[in-house]
């Protein structure tokens, strides 16, 4: 069924040997502003297909306002929060890009209190794509222009 | 979904009879089989490793950019991606386990912490869901945005299928039948599909009314299929009026000289034509060479008053991820590959990717400009490269800390009191504050006569440092980020910093600490901040660290920090203790 390489076993063996020295090497992250875990619930994750209706960019992070129209046709408003306004920017995000009206898919952590709000961590556009990728800006991560 | 619903039991391996018998022409390229497939990865090395210890796949001799998929090959390329394989016209890959629900339980427990595996539930919060007359089914991503479906299907283990999203999928299947050749054949429940050998494309309907965009960029960027000779079948696919978008050709540093042909197929899914043997290409090789190389032989400009001008936005970000000590397993290594510095960082990525987005940071690979920094270390004083050992008064201090940690731990933040510093928009403290993190490394020198004022983004501190000879201030005046003096020495801005309050301590500092910082430019580019910690209430001996800076004002500049403003975080964290709080009162009524 598989096509068989040879030597595979030699190389599995090795492999795993320079993953485990691979993980000496890990570092630590340096997380974010805040603790993610005590903001936001790991158990409960979040799928919101909305529109746009407000953008935030501010320090330490960016928040998106969307509108979600659920099944019985009730609209909800959400606050999703995004990354750093200047880390977005230089991503390609642009006014233009996250302006009202713009449909949204956003997977993400609701926050631990129950309130309409969820970390955004994926924010693509309907079709899969990245938010960036559809602006009008330059629309592109900085390393194409390098 | 793209399964249909309907159809009996029966076996993959028996073609679809009636189905697509109207396509009994002879193929363009005779003997195509299905090579690879290519992923869109941040860093190759990783990605394979993801998909050895994730999916069971396994190394390829001689690749460190692949990995053999239990029958698919894997091919890793570190380019710039445009988002998930959902919505282009190549929707998934497919892999086939005896025992499903014990391996989508592992993939779960992993979770996307640490690991990158991300889950796709189905709409009743389910991971995995039964398909009559076929089988169990799930879908995960990987941490490139790869979409794979898991299947149980225990006729056919190991590499199911590719998964093609079509407008038509008649048409789309009658294209690659005509070319490449394949035995039209369908799943039991007439998902249709065509075999090549053992491997099966299948094709489903592209749901939405927009057509499948297009693969190039995607995390899935093309489907590679092996024909004997590339060359004749460029040529009998120009006879037939088909255009290559790239013409034969091996290509550069190209691991054998196989030729390799792409060309666009329908939907916008990129096809390769490769020759046997075909093994992707080496990555030409970068420098990276430790950053505080050679800074006497640097003479950086003056200011009108004649001092060094070290003025401009710098950034941290090559160097986010070098750990603080050496790592005891690189005790002997003078720095990475640039290979290994890169898979560090990744790892790094992975470890965090699950609450912060690979666009929310400056630290990304595939959209960071800056190659990270190959430096094992940050200490390099004591040379082992380790903290020296503390005092006795420091482990007092230590463990004192770490009661307290626990303490505050142990139950929700009772007020913003409960919260560190840095979260209550109060300061990193130094040297944290110049500590490079994932996002917001903005550094922004301006100096006037006989000042240097040194501001971070995160969090927001200014530094107003003196460099005139003055006294400092009373003992008693104890601040967040000290007193500092300043002076040059040559081309080198010198401070040190006293009297801290101590309530923002780094690696255990105390409000003895006395801190030397020194700023030197190593090139134009290249800021190298050493920094020289004496603390001897804690520490047995001083210790010193290095890392640099890049000037990077072409594409950074410092957004304003209205910390209090934007701080929901601090709300949000309080406002999820006291839901803690209530839970905890319901469960003892």
């Amino acid at each position: 069924m598989s096509h068989r390489i040879p030597g595979r076993s030699t190389v599995a063996a090795l492999a795993k040997r320079a993953a485990c020295l691979a993980a000496l090497l890990v570092a630590p992250e340096l997380g974010g502003h805040h603790a993610f875990s005590s903001e936001f619930d790991a158990e409960k994750p979040v799928r919101l297909r909305g529109r746009i209706t407000k953008m935030e960019w501010i320090n330490p992070h960016a928040w998106m306002h969307i509108e979600v129209t659920a099944a019985d046709g009730k609209t909800e408003s959400w606050m999703i929060e995004a990354g750093p306004p200047g880390a977005l920017v230089r991503r390609g995000w642009r006014k233009d890009s996250v302006k009202p009206g713009v449909e949204v898919l956003v997977e993400g952590y609701r926050a631990i209190d129950g309130s309409n709000k969820a970390n955004g961590r994926d924010v693509t556009l309907p079709d899969g794509t990245r938010l960036f990728a559809g602006s009008s800006g330059t629309g592109a991560p900085y390393d194409e222009r390098r | 979904m793209t399964w249909p619903m309907r159809g009996a039991p029966g076996t993959l391996a028996a073609p679809a009879v009636g189905l697509l018998a109207i396509l009994a022409v002879p193929a363009l390229l005779q003997g195509a089989t299905l090579h690879h497939v290519q992923i869109i990865a941040a860093s190759p090395t990783e990605a394979a490793r993801w998909y050895q210890r994730h999916l069971d796949c396994e190394a390829i001799e001689g690749r460190r950019d692949a990995a053999d998929c239990r029958g698919l090959e894997l091919a890793f390329v570190a380019q710039p991606t445009r988002g998930s394989t959902q919505g282009t016209g190549l929707n998934h890959i497919a892999f086939s386990y005896a025992q499903l629900e014990s391996k989508m339980g592992e993939l779960e427990r992993v979770g996307v912490r640490g690991s990158g595996v991300r889950l796709q539930r189905f709409e009743d919060g389910s991971t995995l869901r039964s398909l009559p007359g076929l089988f169990l089914h799930g879908f995960v991503f990987d941490p490139w945005g790869t979409r794979i479906e898991l299947v149980e299907d225990p006729r056919r283990l190991g590499f199911h299928h590719v998964h093609l999203s079509a407008t038509s999928p008649e048409t789309t299947l009658d294209w690659y039948r005509r070319i490449l050749g394949g035995e039209p054949a369908a799943l039991p429940s007439a998902e249709r599909g065509l075999r090549f050998g053992d491997r099966w494309l299948l094709a489903s309907r592209h749901a939405g009314s927009a057509a499948p965009a297009p693969t190039r960029s995607r995390a899935i960027a093309h489907l590679a299929f092996e024909v004997p000779d590339v060359d004749a079948a460029a040529e009998r696919l120009h006879e037939a009026g088909i255009e290559l978008e790239v013409g034969p050709s091996i290509p550069a540093n190209a691991r054998s000289d196989a030729k390799r042909a792409i060309m666009v197929g329908p939907d916008g899914v990129t096809v390769a034509l490769v020759e046997r043997g075909f093994a992707g290409v080496e990555r030409p090789v970068l420098t990276g060479e430790p950053a505080w190389r050679a800074p006497e032989a640097y003479r950086p400009p003056k200011t009108p008053w004649g001092e060094p001008d070290l003025q401009g936005i710098w950034t941290g970000n090559a160097a986010h991820g070098i750990p603080l000590e050496r790592p005891e397993a690189l005790a002997d290594i003078e720095a990475l590959t640039p290979e290994q510095a890169e898979a560090r960082r990744e790892r790094g990525t992975l470890g965090s990717i699950w609450g912060y987005e690979r666009e929310w940071r400056d630290t990304s690979l595939g959209f960071d400009k800056m190659t990270p920094s190959t430096q094992v270390a940050m200490i390099f004083d004591p040379p082992d490269g380790r903290l020296p050992p503390l005092t006795e008064e420091g482990k007092r201090l230590a463990r004192e800390a770490r009661i307290e940690r626990q303490r505050i731990a142990s139950r929700p933040a009772a007020g913003p009191e409960d919260l560190s510093p840095y979260v209550r928009c109060i300061t990193r403290g130094l040297p944290g504050m110049m500590m490079p993190g994932i996002y917001n490394n903005g550094l922004q020198i301006v100096q006037g006569s006989g000042f240097v004022a040194i501001q971070k983004e995160m969090i927001h501190e200014t530094r107003i440092v003196p460099t005139t000879p003055r006294e400092r201030v009373g003992p008693d005046l104890r601040t967040w980020l000290g007193d500092p003096l300043g002076r040059w020495e040559h081309d080198t801005l010198v401070v040190e910093t006293e009297r801290f309050n101590g309530r923002s301590p780094f690696r255990g500092s105390s409000d003895r600490m006395r801190l030397t910082e020194r700023f030197t430019r190593a090139g134009p580019d290249k800021l190298v901040y050493e920094f020289t910690v004496d603390d001897p209430a804690v520490w047995m001996r001083p210790w010193s660290a290095r890392f640099a800076f890049d000037l990077d004002g072409e594409q950074y500049e410092l957004v304003e920090y209205a910390c209090h403003e934007g701080n929901y975080g601090m709300f949000n964290i309080l406002s999820g203790a006291r839901a803690r709080d209530r839970e905890a009162a319901e469960a003892a009524k």
